[in-house]
């Protein structure tokens, strides 16, 4: 279809979600090319963005200081302790309990759930992180956030761009997958210099994390279509010398096959 | 129980407070919220996503809570709106007056909004939430949260312009 037979309605709905990062791979080129020949559609755009800036910036409501003990005074006595602990123990016996971190101050915490499965490797062992999601730190403003570094790879049935931004000391990394087949993402960390703080977002069908040893992993478990989406906290360990060149080795494979290596180098 | 609480505590009450514009009944909502979370927790189906399911009940809470609103309120009366100030902070004492005042001012901009509308907006801008998400919180089809969206920032855009509030 030519961008000139696209109604203002149309035009709406791509730029709107373009705006919300929910563009599929065939949206991603129709759009690019709307953005690129209609006025309308970069003016809608801006406006979007800079609504999307003025809402970002907004600082969260507090909480009344009363409100946690409050909660707590409220809730039922669990009659039996099985009651909470039934719903529990898929994700806390020792088995399936595989890593929890802490960020620094207390303030974040991600508590990451691991699956015990009869597993012939450790491929199998997946988290399904998406309960978590959004609730453990807050989603950082992007408008101000310096680009470190960024790598795209695109093959027939799968699209995936890796980014690392930073914004004051807070490290953002996001990895999108758009892909037919199950697909494993690996970013090793060691020689980055940075280590996981916290997942901020995750989005699509069945995605799973395993992080251990500074080495991400990250699963695609979906055969079908669909985007996923992970962004992530990093901040940086003691012991980076900003001086050094430091990098996060990338690794893409499927069912077992690996298909392309690569890096992120990311510029202090 | 605590961690759990702690660790949604806080997203709950912005939630609520977004779609309410009180501190004080937001604070109710989000008792009230926690409280169904544990009671039906036996319910809880895995398949479906905990933060979803947490903040489904707050919005239900909040809905049911300006429909009491609605019975008890003279028709005239404007929307709600948060006149205390300390529910925002600033880094300085000027910026807190300033931040403050833009709070209240696009949080009264949201109250305008038809709750439909504020749901959406609430989830996506403030929520961080997908269209997916939202539409699993709202159990709503997925093409109904678009048009929700595409509507409600069409309106969100006007009165913020007219506000002075989003400058070309």
């Amino acid at each position: 279809m030519k961008r000139t037979d696209l109604n203002s309605e149309q035009v709406h709905e791509l730029v709107n979600a373009a705006a919300d990062g929910e563009l599929t791979m065939e949206q991603q080129a129709e759009y690019e090319q709307l953005i690129a020949q209609s006025t309308e559609a970069r003016k809608l755009q801006a406006d979007l963005e800079r609504m999307a800036a003025v809402l970002s910036n907004l600082p969260p409501p507090n909480p009344p200081q009363y409100l946690h003990e409050a909660i707590m005074a409220r809730l039922p006595v669990l009659q039996s302790r099985g009651l909470f602990a039934s719903w529990l123990k898929p994700v806390t016996s020792p088995s399936a309990l595989r890593y929890m971190l802490t960020a620094a101050a207390g303030l974040m915490v991600a508590v990451v759930f691991y699956e015990g499965r009869s597993a012939v490797s450790s491929a199998d062992y997946f988290a399904d992180t998406s309960e978590l999601v959004g609730t453990m730190a807050p989603a950082v403003n992007r408008t101000d956030a310096a680009s470190l570094d960024s790598w795209s790879y695109r093959e027939k049935g799968l699209e995936s761009r890796i980014k690392l931004e930073r914004r004051d000391d807070l490290f953002l990394l996001e990895v999108e997958i758009d892909a037919a087949d199950p697909v494993e993402v690996l970013l090793d960390l060691r020689s980055s210099g940075l280590a996981l703080g916290a997942l901020v977002q995750t989005e699509g069908p069945a995605d799973s994390f395993e992080y251990a040893g500074q080495r991400l992993r990250i699963a695609s478990r979906a055969a079908t279509h669909g985007r996923h989406r992970i962004t992530a906290h990093l901040h940086r360990t003691d012991e980076t010398d900003l001086a050094a060149e430091v990098k996060i080795e990338l690794e893409y494979s499927s069912r077992g096959k690996l298909l392309q290596q690569g890096s992120l180098i990311p510029v202090w | 129980m605590d961690s759990l609480v702690r660790l949604f505590e806080r997203p709950v009450f912005s939630a609520a407070y977004r779609m309410l514009g009180n501190a004080d009944e937001a604070a109710d909502v989000s008792q009230t919220a926690f409280v169904k979370l544990f009671e039906n927790i036996r319910r809880f189906d895995p398949s479906f996503r905990l933060f979803s399911w947490i903040y489904r009940i707050t919005v239900n809470e909040t809905l049911d809570q300006l429909r009491r609103r609605r019975r008890y309120e003279p028709l005239t009366e404007s929307p709600h709106s948060d006149s205390q100030s300390d529910v925002f902070d600033g880094d300085s004492a000027q910026e807190a007056v300033a931040t403050s005042q833009l709070c209240r001012e696009v949080q009264g901009i949201l109250m305008h909004l038809h709750e439909d509308h504020r749901a959406v907006i609430v989830l996506h801008y403030f929520s961080a939430c997908s269209y997916h998400q939202i539409s699993e919180i709202l159990e709503v089809p997925e093409k109904t949260v678009k048009s929700r969206l595409f509507s409600a920032r069409r309106q969100m855009k006007n009165l913020l312009g007219q506000h002075g509030i989003l400058s070309s």
